[in-house]
């Protein structure tokens, strides 16, 4: 018994331990994929801070034999680090196109990050294609006449200086306090993006910024592939099943040496946006739905039939997955549609109360005066911010025939029931007289 | 003119049970030549609408009959539900369930199943006593018992009544014909008990049937007859006073009727009547008082002003409406080419098609031409009621000629009518008294010498008569072979041609034994295995009741065809392109797409022969978007070869009918065998493109092909289109797939395929 109990306890805290300990709630698996011309050592301080908060790197070559997403089916890894090698390699046949869609499909993350020397290869640019991601052509820079960081770059202006203010996306990266925090872009391309919804942009270009072929012979070009905020450097897509994949335009944005210049934003950043990749962070639940008639709380919840003008409350409840634990999600926009075909209602809902880990929201409505199987369907859908939806199909009947107000309850019918007895009564009446008056003119007439 | 007959005592006495013997044994007849179905296949109910009313039966026995009443139904009609309760003639499930229930409490547990599927046959039987009664009430009793053997075994009849043909004409008929005997029957007496006997069976018409009003008509003509002919009494007017107020207040109580009966055109004759037959009353009553030239003036000056009053009245209340005006339904029973016009959705169905000529004979036989001898034999004596047959029989002959389901009122006056002159004749033929002593003697032998029935004049009451044994036994032996023909004729009709449950199939196997295609509950049995619970399908709306029946599973529309946008909404995402259908079919939730294809069995029912009823009704309600000339080709015709245009073969009903069907037939044409033409085939032809379909998967097709079932794809997990999504996709699996070609698979379906044509 005693052994049991001791068993129980162990197993219990083992889940807690490893509920607590979990730093993103798809896993902790990373596979790093990091071709050896790169020298690993360059990005020391990037690659020990992912380790440090506690993810369980693999850090391996893309051409190794072994590298693979799948086993029996299975992913192996939770996210994958993509670098990408010089142009001549190939990723290999576990890094096509295909398996890494098929890896976002089964719940895993990616990080892509393009050379800043090499254009990118066949399988990373379909890839991109199929998530509307237009990869820029062979050798070409982005360069900013403008914006340029003069030690690095004094010719080409290849290498930018950008101010984080102007991030994009809060969800994903917030833009630092100190106003003051540069983000150094050292050299490389930038993407296009096409008009897949799914898509976030985190990092665009300057305004004066163009994307430019050194080949060329002029500096500037008549026809540059992107320019301006056109042009991205990082872009980050949301799956709808949430799995999240994000474009950074040049591997030098994680070295030791942008992270090492003064005023460096480049490591906050780089941590945020992997943090947001790897769901450590911007993740939410839907804790709880539940909905009833409004009048007496000792109906079931969650009935399947409700019916017209009906009172009806509905309460949600929220959390935010934050450094490894669940927070209540409080926020003003959350709303809930009632709808068949169409929304009939559209309400915003409102914070309660809440509890350790969940925000609770809730509304009252009266359902329309119209049956049909109706939805709540909360969609929460807010860029950076985990897709919430959540439709419940119920139906709404009619009256039936007996929960109508009785008509002697009814003032107006009052004259039609009067109508009704004094007819009753005066036909009692005739009949009786008929019956009593009239049986000696019958005899008298037989 | 009328000889009658002096049987023994003894014999007398044994008459009634005589006679209560053979109406037990057609009744016995009735019910016997009802079972083919289930002998041949098994106790199953038949085709569509039997399905709902089997399925409505099940949920009042394992309910009560308040919540039966109030029953909302959330599993058709999705996203907007049935008020199910409130829109059905609830006569037949009740009659069941209290056929049910009254054999549980004699410890009896019938399923309920087995109840549905006899209940025809059994009605037949009480169809049969009542035409007998009826019949006698026209003639005498052995017209009756002749009419009740017609009706017994007539395949108009039987068409509609097979085991397992659950639908409310099952019942309807003989509430049809027990209502009528009992109005002629008050009719004859002026009693009123019999008028509420016959308002009480009226009641119960209304629960089970729309063709209740085919007697809220008939019976209002014949009183108006009646007057017009001044056969005015007032045992009329007793009959049909209580008839009217009663069963008017009955009919009211109808939740599918309510106030239809004051607020219709269709109802508005028999108000009219029952308004006339007070005046009518009251003129008599007058007259009794004021002298006869007074009287004169009276009338013509009150008649003109009420008539021109009520008109104006009718006329007024309809214009601003009070009084609905007429449905289409019934404009399309004067005009046969209105619902083609106006309302497709009538027209689209085959039983609502004019008769053709042939099917007046293949449903009654001989009777057909026995009718008109037997309503010229009633015009002879012309009394009352006779008048009634003679109204139902002009009117049904009308309605029958129009639409091939009201056959099935016409049948029991062909019976009737066929039954009186039979009886007529065997009245004369098996006569065998020797003509008496008369004055003229000569007259009576030169008609003895023709053999001719002559109807002459009464005033010398000439005795006319068949007295020859020859041509007694010529005309009785001939119509005994036409009874033994038309036994036969009835037998074959019903084995062959109405004892199919058109759910499952059979066809004969060379060697002549029977070959059953049971695809539709292969398919349906599928889906209720193996998709949600909730999930929707969609389907056109002739497999609705069936896929809620047997499949139990939540369908769009179905055979209760109550809203026409709703499956005109089907009809365009079925003939539209998939990138138009995809957001209609994300709005309605659709999971599941059924379609039926007789392509590979040949198998005409099909999707792409009623395909153009779907295109034509969603071009009633979309017009810019569907146009139904854009599915023939430039010299107008219908084809599903390499020469139907690009919007029928852009179509999602065409791609999920022809879906990998080439990939069958390999190297040989892909001929579909219901349209014999020859689908094209990327094997044969390298530059037909495949169909491929993008937005939806291929999630089942049956053994012969005649249902598929197609899931609806999600949206695009990375926000792509899916035609992109599937090019990818594809691209892939051309890449990985092909050296393996020539995959077992193919060779299978190929071997399957010349199975199938052989």
């Amino acid at each position: 018994m005693a052994v049991q109990l001791l068993r129980t306890t162990l197993l219990l805290a083992i889940v807690c331990i490893s509920y607590v300990s979990a730093i993103s709630v798809s896993g902790s698996r990373v596979l790093v994929v990091l071709d050896p011309s790169l020298k690993q050592e360059d990005y020391a301080v990037f690659l020990s801070d992912l380790d440090s908060r506690g993810l369980d790197l693999s850090i391996k070559s893309a051409n190794d034999p072994h590298l693979g997403l799948f086993e029996f089916g299975e992913r192996t890894y939770d996210h994958v680090f993509l670098t990408q090698p010089p142009t001549q390699k190939a990723l290999g046949p576990n890094l096509l196109a295909k398996p890494l869609l098929d890896f976002a499909k089964a719940g895993g993350n990616i990080v892509i990050v393009l050379n800043s020397n090499e254009h990118a290869l066949a399988s990373v640019r379909e890839f991109a294609v199929q998530l509307d991601v237009v990869l820029p052509f062979r050798d070409t820079k982005l360069v900013d006449h403008f914006m340029y960081d003069e030690q690095a770059s004094p010719l080409l202006h290849d290498a930018l200086i950008l101010d984080p203010q102007t991030l994009l996306a809060p969800h994903i990266v917030a833009a630092p306090e100190d106003v003051a925090a540069k983000l150094y872009y050292p050299g490389g391309s930038a993407f296009a993006l096409g008009n897949n919804p799914l898509i976030v942009p985190v990092l665009a270009a300057p305004e004066t910024a163009y994307i430019y072929d050194p080949a060329e012979e002029t500096l500037s070009s008549d026809s540059p592939f992107a320019t301006g905020k056109q042009a991205f450097l990082v872009a980050s897509l949301q799956t709808r099943s949430n799995s999240r994949i994000t474009f950074v335009a040049s591997n030098l944005l994680f070295s030791d040496e942008a992270f090492s210049k003064p005023n460096s934003f480049n490591r906050a950043f780089a941590t945020e946006l992997t943090k947001w990749t790897f769901s450590e962070k911007s993740v939410l639940k839907l804790e709880s739905v539940s909905h009833r008639l409004l009048e007496d709380t000792n109906t079931t919840e969650n009935p399947s039939i409700y019916r017209v003008k009906n009172d009806i409350a509905y309460e949600v409840s929220l959390s935010q997955f934050e450094d490894g634990s669940w927070f209540p999600y409080t926020a003003d926009d959350v709303q809930l549609e009632f709808t068949m075909l169409d929304p009939y209602y559209r309400l915003t809902l409102s914070p309660t109360h809440k509890t350790s880990t969940a925000q609770f929201y809730a509304t009252t409505f009266t359902a329309p005066d119209q049956h049909g199987m109706f939805s709540f369907v909360l969609e929460y859908f807010r860029p950076g911010l985990t897709f919430i939806k959540d439709k419940r199909v119920v139906t709404v009947r009619h009256f039936g025939h007996n929960e109508f107000a009785r008509s002697f309850a009814i003032p107006n019918a009052w004259p039609y029931v009067s109508s009704i007895v004094v007819v009753a009564g005066a036909w009692v009446v005739f009949v009786g007289l008929w019956l009593f008056t009239g049986e000696n003119s019958a005899k008298k007439t037989v | 003119m009328h000889f009658t007959t002096k049987l023994p005592s003894s014999a007398a006495q044994a008459l009634p049970l005589i006679r209560t013997l053979t109406l037990i044994t057609i009744a016995g007849a009735a019910i016997a030549s009802r079972l083919f179905s289930v002998v041949r296949f098994e106790s199953i109910i038949h085709e569509f609408d039997p399905w709902f009313n089997f399925r409505a039966t099940k949920y009042l026995v394992s309910h009560d009959f308040y919540s039966f009443l109030d029953w909302f139904d959330d599993r058709t009609w999705y996203p907007l539900g049935r008020v199910t309760g409130g829109t059905l003639y609830p006569g037949l499930m009740v009659t069941s369930a209290l056929i049910f229930h009254g054999l549980k409490a004699l410890t009896l547990p019938v399923d309920i199943r087995n109840i549905c599927v006899m209940l025809a046959p059994v009605f037949s039987g009480l169809t049969a006593y009542a035409t007998y009664l009826f019949t006698c009430e026209m003639k005498d009793q052995s017209a009756g018992l002749l009419a009740a053997a017609f009706i017994g075994i007539a395949p108009g009849y039987i068409s509609r009544s097979v085991a397992g043909s659950y639908d409310n004409e099952a019942i309807a008929i003989f509430l049809l014909m027990f209502t009528f005997y009992l109005w002629i029957k008050a009719l004859k007496l002026g009693s009123a008990f019999f008028g509420a006997l016959t308002a009480l069976f009226y009641f119960y018409m209304v629960a089970a049937w729309g063709g209740y009003v085919f007697i809220t008509n008939i019976i209002p003509l014949h009183a108006l007859v009646l007057v017009v002919m001044g056969r005015y009494s007032s045992r009329l007017y007793v009959a049909y006073s209580s008839w009217y107020a009663l069963g008017t207040l009955a009919s009211m109580q109808i939740p599918f009727v309510g106030f239809l009966p004051i607020r219709s055109s269709e109802h508005m004759g028999a108000l009219g009547v029952f308004g006339l037959l007070q005046l009518v009353a009251f003129a008599s009553y007058v007259r009794a008082r004021v002298p006869s030239k007074h009287f004169k003036v009276l009338v013509t000056v009150s008649a003109t002003s009420l008539l021109a009053l009520g008109l104006a009245g009718v006329v007024g209340l309809t214009l601003s409406g009070v009084i609905a005006p007429w449905t289409g339904r019934f404009y399309s029973l004067w005009d046969t080419g209105y619902a083609k016009i106006h309302i497709p959705i009538i027209a689209s169905v085959s039983e609502h098609q004019p008769t053709a000529w042939p099917s007046f004979f293949f449903d009654t036989f001989m009777l057909i031409w026995l009718f008109p001898a037997g309503v010229y034999i009633i015009f002879q004596e012309l009394r009352d009621e006779h008048l009634f047959v003679i109204i139902y029989g002009i009117l049904a002959s009308y309605f029958a000629g129009v639409m091939v389901r009201l056959m099935l009122t016409l049948t029991p006056i062909v019976c009737v009518c066929g039954a009186v002159a039979l009886s007529n004749i065997l009245d004369i033929y098996t006569n065998l008294e020797k003509p008496l002593e008369t004055d003229d003697e000569d007259k009576t032998k030169k008609e003895e010498d023709q053999s001719v029935l002559r109807l002459g004049s009464m005033s010398k009451k000439p005795l006319i008569g068949v007295f020859s044994n020859w041509s007694r036994a010529f005309v009785l032996g001939s119509f005994t072979i036409y009874l033994f023909l038309f036994v036969q004729h009835c037998t074959w009709v019903t084995s062959n041609a109405y004892s199919s449950p058109s759910v499952v199939l059979a066809s004969q196997l060379p060697d002549g034994s029977q070959h059953i295609i049971d695809d539709f509950r292969e398919a349906y049995y599928w889906l209720r295995k193996n998709t949600p619970e909730d999930a929707k399908i969609m389907s056109w709306w002739d497999y609705g009741y069936q896929i809620g029946g047997m499949a139990d599973r939540t369908t769009l529309v179905d055979n209760n065809t109550w809203n026409n946008t709703h499956i005109a909404t089907v009809g365009k995402a079925m003939s539209s392109r998939e990138e138009v259908s995809y957001p209609i079919l994300r709005k309605h939730d659709v999971d599941y797409i059924l379609v039926i294809f007789g392509g590979l069995l040949g198998y005409s029912g099909d999707d792409i022969n009623k395909f153009l009823w779907m295109v034509r009704i969603a071009e009633g309600i979309w017009p810019d978007e569907v146009r139904e000339r854009d599915f023939f080709t430039a010299r107008g015709e219908y084809r599903v070869d390499q020469e139907a245009t690009s919007t029928m073969k852009n179509s999602l009903m065409y791609k999920m009918s022809y879906y990998r069907f080439t990939d069958v037939f390999g190297r040989q044409p892909a001929l579909d065998r219901v349209r014999n033409q020859r689908i094209p085939s990327a094997i044969t032809d390298p530059s037909v493109k495949p169909i491929s379909l993008n937005t939806v998967d291929e999630a089942f097709t049956s053994e012969n092909w005649i249902v598929r079932i197609y899931k609806v794809k999600d949206l695009d997990d990375f926000g792509r289109d899916h035609a992109i999504a599937n090019a990818f996709e594809e691209g892939k699996r051309k890449t990985a797939g092909g050296r393996s070609r020539s995959a077992p698979v193919g060779g299978l379906s190929k071997g399957k395929a010349r199975v199938l044509r052989e």
